[in-house]
């Protein structure tokens, strides 16, 4: 068995291809985005989207390996050799999967090592490694399985590679992540019937019986025997009992608990505001600690800070979550939040009559304002790659005022106040949160 | 060369498996084909804003199509003198138009004419591109190439290159399906023995 295993490792194609899978391994970590590097879920779920690339691959080769001795005239010694066809099939199924894990292997360490420098203690979280070693499984029993049954070499291997490929990600329930912020964690059980439909479909690829063709129909052979008959049954029903159970068993990520783990909190010094992010996110934490300090310089006494600003999942309660959220590597969204934090704290939860659309305009005026004072940079470059869209004007105006000297600045803020409070009913503290 | 001969021909050349298969692949499209993928591509929002899945279709069709080259007598074939690679030719060209006209039928029908001009026009790029693996790796990889440009399309979506995403009328998408066929067929066209004539000379 261990004999055959070798040999089947050897003459696998996918050693002729493991350089290509190593190159689909470094364009899908690196050719896109990159600010999953330092981010320890964000790295995991990085490594796991590879293997919906490694997995076509995986199909479309495993269908060729196991067709491989029918198209090669080789039926007949199959079906006499002295091992039974099991442990041929498994053998060969091993060293398509073997391969295909060392390929996934490498580029889960390659993403672990350029993460390590920035992302501080910790490692790769192992519920999105086993997602990811669970969808290559899935692909390289589907393709052997297709592969035993219809052993074409022009039809099976790519109707498995991109068929695959379009059904999981077509279904309505997911086998994949593609995102893996911090304030989110898998759940155990979803994962876990994953695991075990991929297990179920590579015992079913291994012990299924052939299909007789026409040809093998007068050869004499000896039937499947019982036990193996019973592991073939067994496996069809616990893959269809478990592919019914994926979507019974839940959402795959849910939120994650703030107790599960002590937030990061920092200040850049006395008296200005708090940041607090999951620790996951330290490598923001001195940009996020800038963006606070800047906001919490006084300008005028009614513009007031919060104690801290906490990272979105930290404080969450029954209105909501009113965190700043960092998303896709951009802290932008986060001085949003956090410029939208320090209006509500200064003027109250403001909402004018639908008419008064200076005091609309006013009020967009300043959150922008905010937003350029904490980004701390020309709004040019701030805004730089942004899509914004509804808030040209406000976006003109306080690119003009933030490039005024200070005190015209404040005179400035004062009348865009004076705009929002003409009618002090407008504006309510927020005691919601 | 007669009916006959050519239906003698297509029956030992899988003509009925690679019509059946384009057909199967064409009604897929038009039923099915509008259901949303979210590509891993496009981020965790994705699912709102994925692509139809009927823009990788054809590439299905095209690795599909260049079944017809190989079979149990391909070697045989290969031998044939030159009135039987004209038959040969004839027959492939038949069947890619076939192929083609039921696809984009099918497509115009469900969806209407642009869809249909697409996806012929992705199914000619992907058969080029079979063409030069079948050439490159063997009569059994033409599968190859053909994904190997599927993942740069999903993992760079909506470039200019993109020829799946681009309209019917984009100039630059036919130029990529005229150089991909000429490939394809250049590469068809270059047998060994036609290679060595030619390295000769």
């Amino acid at each position: 068995m261990l004999n055959a295993y070798r040999i089947e490792l050897r003459r696998s194609p996918l050693l002729t291809a493991f350089p290509l899978m190593i190159a689909v391994d470094l364009v899908v970590l690196f050719g896109r985005s990159r600010y999953w590097i330092g981010v320890w879920p964000e790295a995991s779920v990085a490594a796991q989207v590879v293997t919906l690339f490694l997995g076509p691959v995986l199909a479309g080769v495993s269908a060729w390996q196991a067709g491989r001795s029918s198209r090669a005239g080789m039926p007949e010694t199959v079906l006499a050799a002295a091992r039974p066809i099991w442990r041929i099939e498994a053998a060969r199924l091993a060293a398509t999967l073997t391969l295909g894990f060392l390929a996934y292997v490498i580029g889960c360490l390659t993403a672990a090592f350029i993460s390590f420098g920035e992302a501080g203690p910790g490692f790769l979280w192992p519920s999105y490694l086993l997602l990811g070693a669970s969808i290559l499984i899935i692909f390289a029993s589907v393709g052997h399985l297709a592969g035993r049954w219809w052993p074409s070499a022009a039809f099976t291997p790519v109707v498995c590679a991109l068929g695959c490929f379009i059904s999981m990600l077509a279904l309505p329930f997911k086998f994949n992540v593609l995102a893996g912020p911090p304030d989110q964690h898998l759940r155990l059980l979803p994962v876990a019937v994953r695991l075990l439909f991929a297990l179920a479909l590579a015992a079913l690829a291994v012990t299924a019986p052939p299909l007789r063709r026409s040809a093998e129909r007068q050869m004499p052979r000896q039937g499947t025997p019982l036990h193996i008959r019973g592991v073939a049954i067994g496996s069809a029903a616990g893959s269809l009992i478990a592919l019914a159970a994926v979507p019974a068993a839940g959402e795959l990520r849910v939120e994650r608990p703030a107790s599960a783990t002590a937030p990061l909190c920092e200040r850049a010094e006395k008296g200005v505001p708090q940041v607090c992010v999951w620790p996951e996110h330290r490598k923001y934490l001195p940009e996020l600690t800038g963006m606070a300090q800047r906001l919490g310089q006084p300008v005028q006494p009614w513009l007031k800070s919060p104690d801290a600003f906490h990272e979105f999942g930290l404080r969450r309660n029954k209105w909501g979550d009113r965190g700043f959220d960092i998303a896709e590597g951009h802290v932008r969204t986060a001085a949003i939040a956090m410029a939208d934090r320090v209006f509500t704290e200064s003027l109250g939860l403001c909402i004018p009559p639908r008419q008064e659309s200076r005091a609309w305009q006013a009020m967009d005026n300043i959150r922008l304002w905010l937003e350029y004072r904490s980004a701390g940079q020309d709004p040019a470059v701030a805004d730089e790659g942004l899509h914004m869209e509804g808030v040209s004007a406000a976006q003109r105006e306080a690119t003009k005022v933030i490039r005024m000297p200070a005190a015209e600045q404040q005179k400035w803020l004062a009348q865009e106040r004076g705009h929002i409070l003409r009618d002090p009913s407008w504006c309510k503290p927020d005691d919601r949160f | 060369m007669t009916g006959s001969d050519l239906l003698r021909y297509a029956r030992v050349h899988r003509g009925v498996a690679v019509l059946v298969a384009t057909a199967a692949v064409a009604l897929l499209s038009a039923f099915f084909g509008g259901t949303h993928i979210a590509l891993p591509s496009i981020g965790s929002g994705g699912v709102t804003t994925g692509v139809p899945f009927r823009h990788e279709l054809p590439l299905l069709s095209a690795v599909f199509l260049t079944a017809a080259l190989d079979g149990a007598m391909s070697a045989h074939d290969e031998m044939g003198a030159s009135a039987m690679h004209r038959f040969r030719l004839k027959y492939c060209t038949g069947l890619t138009l076939t192929a083609c006209a039921f696809s984009f039928a099918t497509e115009a029908l469900a969806v209407g004419p642009e869809a249909g001009v697409v996806f012929v026009r992705s199914l000619l790029i992907w058969f080029g591109l079979a063409l030069l693996s079948v050439r490159l790796l063997g009569h059994q990889l033409g599968w190859i190439i053909p994904l190997a440009s599927a993942f740069f399309l999903i993992w760079y979506p909506h470039n200019r290159w993109d020829w799946t995403s681009n309209s019917a009328t984009d100039l630059f998408s036919w130029a990529v399906a005229v150089i991909a066929l000429s490939v394809g067929v250049g590469a068809t066209a270059a047998t060994p023995w036609r290679r060595k004539a030619f390295l000769r000379t």
